[in-house]
């Protein structure tokens, strides 16, 4: 990451109300400019171990490869798959992610699966990734509204994963890459589906509109609105702020604005009613 | 800052009815600050399915009436303070205002079997928000306790049925983007710090803070756009006249200061 274009970032993650463990994983790398966040899957200590897997490999591969995001995901896709073939208790076991590499003034996103990024501008929020799966395709569509996609029973069925099936270097229906120039005034939001499934984008935006100068601050707030609305799922962020990023000031201020005018008598009933106490 | 209550009314649901209630719950949601009262400005009436259904036709003219007689009550309310016709000599009288540019009724219809034929149940917020799905969160904003009657539902579970008027398909810096249009004004721009725009087009500053407004006529359903920009807004390819108000086809290209288009297209 450009040192001009230094941005802060905060994680918070957690397994939420209804789960034992938490199989998500985050990673965050502010000086090197890389954040991840990895929902994994499979039973008993599967999941866990491809999401870990995904985290390790990633993090080793970028420090190697200059930004390669592709590279990075791939090879950790063919990593848990190996590890897969190679124990019965780890057999099958997956997991989505979201990567993004900050470089000069631009971000790279790899994403495969239905964790999230998003781009928080002059006050609005918008998904920079597509959701892999039937709800998030009809959702992205505009068929489906956000509420209805929110209530749907499929929502959680994705048709891209990481790891289980060997994928080589370049495979176009595998990892979406999109790059776009990381204003200052701008701020990112990872997270997997434990947030965007409990919180409307609205809800979301919210909470990170009232910035309050600390992204760990932000990242743990929505993680617990989330566990709030019901905490169904492992929940994971990372709100990562450009340098100019100050949230919404209208918002802070209708805060501050806030205040009790009392009227002349009861101020004069307050100054009597000290006044008789202290004799 | 969520008000809901409910009116018992006998009978069949009247526009009169529709509109006291909403005076009401107006009132009851007031919020008062140093040296102004807000009032509520965004309202979200559900509806008896069968009452959503006979009235669906004149949502719009409702709406418009109603907005008539809440701008009424603000004005009454902000001459008040005269006794036997003597101004009231002493402090300012605070002023009564709504927090949005004008007053945004959306009519729903219950899903949840919880308001009888004839009744009408309203939650009102103080703010109007951008967004298509970014309502009614507001109320966790001050941390105030609802200040009548039952608790509100969380807004999820609700807003189901939002409608869409038109939807905006474009591509700017960061990649291909669809906005539904679920209000009667779209301001469209770069935005700012003091400038908040619906829609925030992420782009470099040939595109103005804020760069054209899309205004729809409820009555006649159509869509007017207004250039406010320094570079200009093309329609169809042709350039608009900056501060005059043109129609906008069922389908249109937008043309933003020759950085990007957008691809209007209305669900009429």
């Amino acid at each position: 990451m450009n040192a001009t274009l230094s941005c802060r970032s905060g994680v918070a993650t957690d397994p939420g109300l209804l789960r034992e463990k938490n199989e998500d994983r985050v990673y965050a790398d502010e000086s090197a400019g890389i954040f991840l966040v990895v929902d994994g899957m499979g039973g008993r200590a599967a999941g866990e171990m491809a999401a870990q897997t995904a985290v390790d490999v990633i993090a080793l591969y970028l420090r190697d490869s200059e930004g390669d995001v592709a590279g990075a995901i791939t090879a950790a896709n063919n990593e848990i798959y190996r590890l897969a073939e190679e124990r019965e208790q780890w057999r099958g076991m997956a997991c989505v992610l979201t990567l993004a590499v900050a470089h000069e003034d631009r971000i790279t996103v790899g994403h495969v699966g239905d964790s999230r990024l998003y781009l928080i501008w002059n006050g609005t929020l918008r998904k920079i990734t597509s959701d892999h799966s039937l709800v998030g395709e009809l959702e992205d569509r505009g068929t489906l509204t956000e509420a209805e996609a929110m209530a749907h029973p499929k929502r959680n069925e994705v048709f891209r994963d990481v790891g289980s099936r060997p994928r080589a270097a370049g495979d176009e229906k595998f990892i979406e890459i999109k790059s776009f120039p990381f204003r200052p005034g701008a701020a990112l939001l990872l997270c997997t589906d434990g947030l965007s499934d409990m919180l409307t984008a609205a809800e979301i935006n919210d909470i990170v509109q009232r910035y309050p100068g600390d992204p760990g601050a932000v990242a743990r707030e929505l993680v617990d609105a989330a566990n709030f609305a019901g905490g169904k799922d492992n929940i994971s962020v990372i709100f990562v702020a450009g340098p100019d990023f100050l949230g919404d000031p209208k918002v802070r201020n209708s805060i501050t604005q806030v205040r009790e005018v009392r009227s002349w008598w009861r101020r004069l009933l307050n100054r009597v009613g000290r006044f008789l106490e202290r004799h | 800052m969520a008000q809901r209550d409910t009116m018992p009314l006998q009978g069949k649901l009247s526009g009169q009815a529709v509109i006291n209630e909403l005076i009401r719950n107006m009132e009851l949601g007031e919020f008062e600050m140093g040296y102004s009262v807000l009032l509520p400005c965004f309202f979200s009436l559900y509806l008896h399915p069968d009452d959503y259904a006979r009235l669906e036709g004149v949502f719009d003219l409702i709406a418009e009436d109603a907005k008539r007689a809440l701008g009424a009550r603000v004005a009454q309310l902000n001459t008040k303070p005269k006794i036997l016709g003597v101004k009231r000599p002493g402090r300012q009288p605070k002023e009564y205002k709504i927090a949005g540019r004008d007053w945004i009724l959306e009519f729903l219809p219950d899903t949840e079997g919880t308001v009888p034929l004839g009744d009408v149940e309203i939650h009102s917020e103080l703010n109007e928000t951008a967004q298509p799905g970014f309502r009614g969160t507001k109320t966790t904003l001050m941390g105030r306790e609802p200040s009548v009657t039952m608790p509100r539902l969380p807004a999820v579970t609700r807003r189901t049925s939002e409608v869409v008027y038109a939807e905006i398909r474009y591509e700017d810096d960061s990649g291909p983007q669809l906005y539904l249009v679920s209000q009667n004004e779209v301001r469209v721009g770069r935005g700012g710090d003091d400038l908040p725009m619906d829609l925030a087009l992420y782009t470099n500053d040939e595109v103005s803070r804020e760069h054209f407004v899309l205004r729809r006529d409820p009555a006649t359903r159509r869509f007017y756009i207004l250039d406010k920009s320094v570079n200009g807004t093309w329609l169809e390819g042709k350039r608009l006249k900056k501060g005059t108000e043109e129609p906008v086809p069922d389908r249109a290209a937008i043309g933003v200061a020759q950085v990007l288009t957008l691809s209007f297209e209305s669900r009429r």
